[in-house]
């Protein structure tokens, strides 16, 4: 087990250099110079000189990219163009509220959308069962920014039960228990938000995985055998079913760190979507691989995560 | 009779299609979209871009959704919003489709290192979170909407390849094909011929449910304000919105309101496509 963790864990690496390859070549391949971007229009040739030289971009193409893998194999992103700070210190700033976002979504989600895809496909067809659907299909076609406006519209803004911005009051300085439950107000609308676009999809494959497994002739047997419908379900149909969900929440990570920095704007949120909007806007281009790094790191680990789970649910598997 | 039962007719498709009420009702949905972004001069005189004094009416009989921070009509705008939308994310379903298409079609026909050497490439583009390289891409590049189209199609093909790749595997063994190279087709033919006909239903399916994903993509880009700035795109136009959410939410409700209808019938359409063209595979 530990040996396959470790196998997996390696593959990160042609993985990296890869994405740091590519985007290399894409910023040598763009039109203009990322120095003429920083200093301004009218900067004098000796300050054009400076911030090449201070960011390094005097130097030839190759050893640029080599330094940056170096430095990368030691855990260092290099230097924010606009911030001057380290890229790994600014989005590790930033990740931890993001991961708390998208985290508890995931786990709400989860237990939502299986639960209420356990309900629909135990009356497949029914009024329960079409509402369901129609909930689900216009949960997973709705922006999530949009539905975090609404939220907002809606719960904050007109009924005043939720803070509208921030992840705690600036006004108070709580600390311990009082602060965690500010801290808790503040998260309600952001990952409500999350959870229902999760939830849209989780909720649709349980149905249809639930409802296709009920179908094998196994499932007949075991209620021939007079098994209670409950043990049909939890203990046989449901562990079938949810292979294809757990792949899915493994392989959508990505997807759903990109609704959290949207909704992350709508909200204020201090997490990777304020850094990330920086940083594309003014062509911060190490604090945007720096993301685009940490992003496909956090997919890597959800489907390694995956793979774990595979095993919890279906013991036919196994990792080698 | 006889040759009925054997070769599926072709209006099989529009028989198990016509049954489908919600799919028949997305599809108009569909059709209406289209219409209405195809005429949106005809339907509104007034000009997206045009700004004017009447900056933040509230919906009334001149401006029938009111006007925005610019003085802009809103209603032409939601209009004109839907042509960026159909526009993006038909060509980058496309665009995906035909890579996935040829990545997978070698793939599964070729076989061997040319197999590995494509998979490996999937893979990373599986991983590789899509609107993230995509803003790496707008930040390079600048925001032009031909880009945003490219940059989502080349990020999204990998379903299509993965899902032609394993049809094209499990259809190359079977007897037709084999009796197609007994009777001395050429691999070419083989695989355009006889092949690739027989696995493109999926194919479609997954093309019609990755335009509504690059349609979310888009207006995605444009909310965080780094769409295509000489289109209108309902995504910028709930960025200017986002500011006046305490003062004039209703800026907010049309746009977020088209967009969501527009997603949910072109998925509605992909699934209802999927349940007529694979019937054994039902949802």
């Amino acid at each position: 087990m530990s040996r396959y963790l470790l196998r997996r864990l390696m593959q990160v690496i042609p993985l990296l250099f890869c994405i740091v390859t590519l985007t290399f070549a894409l910023i040598h391949a763009a039109p203009g110079d990322p120095a003429t971007y920083l200093a301004g229009d009218s900067a004098s040739a000796d300050y054009l000189k400076f911030i090449r030289h201070r960011f390094e971009l005097d130097r030839p193409l190759p050893q640029q990219y080599l330094t940056y893998i170096d430095r990368l194999a030691h855990g260092d992103m290099g230097r924010s163009f606009t911030q001057g700070s380290s890229v790994a210190g600014l989005v590790r700033g930033r990740l931890g509220a993001t991961l708390l976002l998208v985290g508890t979504a995931t786990v709400l989600a989860t237990v939502l959308g299986v639960g209420l895809g356990i309900a629909a496909a135990g009356r497949p067809h029914s009024l329960f069962d079409g509402a369901i659907g129609i909930v689900s299909l216009a949960g997973y076609s709705m922006p999530v920014f949009w539905l975090a406006q609404l939220l907002l519209l809606v719960f904050s803004l007109e009924l005043g039960w939720f803070p509208t911005q921030g992840m705690t009051n600036v006004r108070q300085n709580l600390t311990g228990l009082p602060h965690l439950l500010d801290v808790g107000r503040h998260l309600v609308l952001p990952v409500a938000a999350l959870t229902v676009q999760q939830v849209a999809l989780i909720m649709r494959l349980t149905r249809a995985g639930l409802l296709e497994v009920l179908e094998q002739e196994w499932m007949t047997a075991a209620r021939a055998r007079g098994l209670p419908e409950r043990l049909v379900i939890f203990r046989h149909a449901l562990r079938n079913a949810l292979l294809p969900v757990t792949t899915v929440i493994g392989s959508h990570i990505g997807f759903w760190l990109s609704g959290a920095v949207l909704t992350e704007t709508v909200f204020g949120w201090p997490g990777l979507g304020r850094l990330t909007l920086d940083a594309t806007l003014s062509r911060d281009y190490p604090v945007l691989l720096g993301i685009l790094i940490a992003v496909s790191l956090a997919v890597v680990v959800a489907n390694l995560a995956t793979d774990l789970v595979y095993t919890l649910l279906d013991p036919r598997v196994r990792l080698a | 009779m006889l040759e009925q039962a054997i070769v599926p007719s072709r209006d099989s498709f529009w028989h198990r299609f016509r049954r489908d009420g919600g799919g028949l009702a997305a599809v108009t949905l569909l059709l209406a979209v289209i219409a209405v972004a195809l005429g949106a001069g005809v339907l509104s005189h007034a000009d997206p871009f045009h700004t004017s004094r009447q900056r933040l009416l509230a919906p009334a009989t001149g401006h029938l959704l009111g006007t925005d921070a610019l003085g802009r009509d809103q209603l032409s705008r939601v209009l004109y919003g839907g042509r960026t939308s159909l526009e993006v994310g038909v060509a980058a379903a496309l665009l995906a489709t035909l890579v996935g298409l040829a990545v997978g079609a070698v793939a599964g026909y070729a076989g061997g290192w040319l197999d590995d050497l494509l998979m490996r490439i999937t893979e990373f583009f599986q991983v590789v979170p899509r609107f993230f390289a995509a803003l790496v891409v707008v930040a390079v590049f600048g925001s032009r909407i031909s880009i945003i189209i490219l940059v989502l199609g080349l990020t999204s093909w990998t379903v299509t390849a993965r899902i032609l790749r394993a049809e094209v595997l499990s259809i190359r063994g079977r007897e037709f094909v084999t009796g197609a190279i007994v009777i001395g087709a050429g691999r070419r033919r083989v695989l355009l011929r006889h092949i690739l006909p027989n696995a493109l239903s999926p194919v479609i399916v997954a093309g019609s449910l990755q335009v509504g994903g690059a349609m979310l993509a888009e207006a995605g880009l444009a909310f965080l304000g780094v769409g295509d700035p000489r289109v209108v795109s309902w995504g910028s136009m709930l960025q200017e919105a986002q500011r006046f959410m305490r003062s004039q939410p209703w800026l907010a409700i049309a746009p977020g309101l088209a967009i969501t209808l527009t997603v949910l019938a072109v998925n509605r359409f992909g699934d209802a496509l999927n349940d007529a063209l694979s019937p054994r595979r039902r949802r």
